[in-house]
């Protein structure tokens, strides 16, 4: 949502219906998306409400207070010139599934998303050359999908060059280079789609972390509550099995 | 009142009230000339309440309307201009005073103190992500763990009368005693999140690290009954601003902020390590921390003016700095905390090398010595560092040289468990005598009748 608001973080000031509706609590403001900073930010919870005060996502609302890590999808480099940077500490984040790495590297710090084995110590490159022969590629790497042998599990794939990652961000996920077709590159999404892509296009090798993230259960209704998901209406069931009656998979 | 009321209403809206006889007549004679009306003026048109009518009125009546003046339609033929003698001319367009700019919103270019040279400055929130070894790197030292041995020697030599009595009675005064009660921040317990603190009033962190090391430096002072040039030769200042600079490889380091205690001597402090040490340094390789540069955490800036301050505006009597205090009030790692320490004894050593021999001086005739005592809540840490050399060109050469040591106890503090019977409130244990006697030893060192110690 943060994507949708703009330079300044929204309508802070314009007076819109919403506005007027008293909704205005459900916008966030105050975040600058253009000045990168390491430090958590406040965020306010949406409630599920978009920019114009509506609701865009039900079961949305209430759960634990969180803070805005700004995350740098952008593992683009200049040609010619590699960027290497180390990885400081593998954190928890809130606001994702898949958790993140402090990476330092020259004069600037940053967050990224840390894949599967990535651990503190470690060296990662990003570098935007494509050569003839395809690189070896090291996991937490950031290759252009041109330079990747074929086959590769990538994450964090970007959709347009330089643009940031935007496929396959989420925790325990992967996208597959499945084709090269001239200067074009097929990948495999996470949802068994198959995409387009220029053969620029920067992609991190590797799975993202937090494999297990799927065979987490959350356990109670109360814990639901704390993540911010609302319970579902409670009126529908699937009928299935005996008498059109409702479908018990205690009985299964 | 009826009638009285009804009168001046009527007299508002322009009607003329004429009690003739007994029957009443009310006729018009109002600016809008509706003809004469002829009305009875009964019990029951007088029984209205018109208390609020009458104010209604008032609103739209009570101010006196002026009619734009009529023109007799000969002068407007003619064309000619009728003036209005009591008319003023009319007054200059207002606009308003102007803002005064305030410099820091001005674009940097503007800034009267812009450089062209970027600064990168280390201040005290900048929190360095290699710790210790990128200290090291931006100081150029060698780091030793432990007292160097000339200090070591003078822990435990003396003690003032009923020393442990006092440093548990200061750090009760500084936990529990003081006066001071201030909303303090809420807790919580990882090891029971059920739990709800009640909302607790006290002495801020901040405050009580304070409170404990103005009265550790008051009571280290007692030692004058029996030294009387300990306060002869030495002065404290509280608060003082350091403000100096240097070039790490062709980057301009500025090292600026305001401490605790600084306390100054009239002589310079003796160095800690002997001529050998100094010279084997030469052969040690300093931490490598690639592909981080060691400017990582500083805070780059064009806008500095280049400064050597300790925050005297005269050279005072006593100008060398011995010790230095700090109070650490947020919640860093340790060696995080040391790594600071070590870059503020950079720069007074920095400041004091600049004063005396010159401010471009590389090799200097004789090394400069700086104490620090960076205080926890709960813990003493104390770091002494020895400038050797001023050439931070290059890595190879003689370097400089760091004691650290860390980890000095002065007690346990056990926050309270409600949800325990026995932990009801929070208890302080474990008092250590050992870290106040090391810090007696800091004030002995450089005491000519220190020596015969």
């Amino acid at each position: 949502m943060l994507n949708n608001l703009g330079q300044n973080g929204g309508c802070l000031g314009i007076q819109t219906s919403a506005a007027a509706l008293g909704k205005m609590k459900f916008i966030k403001q105050g975040i600058d998306i253009s000045k990168y900073t390491m430090k958590p930010l406040p965020l306010p919870k949406s409630g599920g409400r978009g920019h114009d005060g509506r609701i865009w996502t039900n079961h949305v609302g209430g759960g634990h207070k969180q803070r805005y890590r700004m995350i740098d999808f952008r593992r683009s480099a200049q040609k010619g010139a590699p960027c290497i940077e180390r990885v400081m500490r593998v954190r928890y984040d809130p606001c994702r599934t898949a958790d993140i790495a402090v990476v330092a590297g020259g004069s600037r710090k940053r967050y990224i998303l840390a894949s599967q084995n990535m651990k503190e110590g470690d060296l990662i490159k990003s570098s935007a050359e494509i050569p003839r022969i395809a690189v070896k590629a090291e996991e937490g790497d950031a290759h252009p999908l041109g330079a990747l042998p074929l086959g590769t599990l990538v994450h964090n794939v970007e959709l347009y060059p330089g643009a940031g990652g935007c496929v396959s961000r989420a925790a325990g996920t992967c996208a597959q280079l499945v084709r090269k077709i001239g200067d074009r590159c097929i990948v495999k999404m996470p949802s068994k789609r198959e995409i387009n892509l220029s053969q620029e296009c920067m992609a991190t090798v590797g799975r993202v972390s937090n494999v297990d993230h799927n065979k987490e259960q959350i356990g109670s209704p109360g814990r639901a509550r704390w993540l911010g998901i609302r319970p579902r209406s409670g009126w529908w069931h699937r009928k299935l099995v005996i008498m059109a009656g409702k479908f018990d998979q205690s009985r299964k | 009142m009826r009638i009285g009321q009804f009168a001046t209403l009527l007299r508002l809206t322009g009607w003329k009230f004429s009690p003739s006889n007994s029957k009443s007549k009310i006729t018009n004679s109002g600016l809008f000339d509706w003809g004469q009306i002829e009305m009875k003026l009964t019990n029951k048109l007088c029984a209205q309440h018109i208390g609020f009518q009458i104010k209604r009125i008032w609103k739209t009546k009570a101010t006196y309307k002026d009619f734009p003046i009529r023109v007799p339609r000969v002068l407007s033929e003619k064309n000619i201009e009728v003036i209005n003698p009591l008319e003023k001319p009319p007054l200059p367009r207002w606009e308003p005073p102007r803002q005064t700019v305030h410099i820091n919103q001005l674009p940097p270019e503007q800034h009267p103190a812009y450089n062209e040279e970027p600064a990168y400055i280390c201040w005290h929130k900048s929190r360095f992500i290699e710790g210790l070894k990128q200290a090291c790197v931006l100081s150029k030292c060698q780091t030793f763990q432990g007292f160097p041995p000339a200090v070591e020697k003078l822990i435990g030599k003396i003690d003032i009368p009923e020393q442990d009595m006092l440093v548990q009675r200061y750090i009760m005064q500084s936990q529990k005693w003081d006066p001071t009660k201030e909303k303090l921040p809420k807790r919580i317990d990882t090891s029971y999140i059920m739990w709800k603190f009640q909302r607790e009033y006290g002495i801020p962190r901040s405050k009580s690290m304070c409170i404990l090391i103005n009265n550790l430096v008051r009571l280290c002072q007692m030692i004058v009954c029996r030294y009387p040039s300990a306060i002869q030769d030495r002065r404290q200042i509280f608060k003082p601003y350091l403000g100096t600079h240097y070039y790490f490889k062709d980057k301009l380091i500025l090292i600026n902020g305001v401490n605790e205690i600084l306390q100054l001597s009239n002589k310079p402090l003796a160095p800690f390590a002997d001529e050998e040490t100094v010279d084997s340094s030469v052969t040690t390789a300093i931490p490598d921390i690639y592909p981080i540069f060691p400017t990582i955490d500083l805070t780059e800036s064009h806008i500095y003016r280049l400064q050597n301050n300790t925050g005297f505006l005269q050279e005072p009597k006593h100008r060398y700095p011995h010790t230095l205090f700090m109070a650490n009030k947020d919640f860093w790692p340790e060696s995080v905390r040391q790594s600071r320490a070590i870059m503020y004894c950079l720069g007074y050593a920095v400041s004091q090398a600049m004063a005396r021999f010159g401010p471009d001086v590389q090799k200097l005739p004789e090394p400069i010595s700086v104490q620090c005592v960076n205080i926890s809540e709960t813990t003493l840490n104390f770091v002494f560092f020895q400038l050797n050399t001023m050439n931070f060109k290059t890595d190879d050469g003689v370097k400089n040289i760091a004691w650290l040591d860390e980890g000095n106890k002065l007690y346990d503090k056990l926050l309270s468990k409600p949800w325990l019977e026995d932990r009801k409130v929070t208890r302080y244990e474990n008092y250590d005598p050992e870290p106040f006697k090391k810090l007696l030893a800091l004030f002995l060192n450089g005491l000519p009748e220190a020596k015969e110690l």
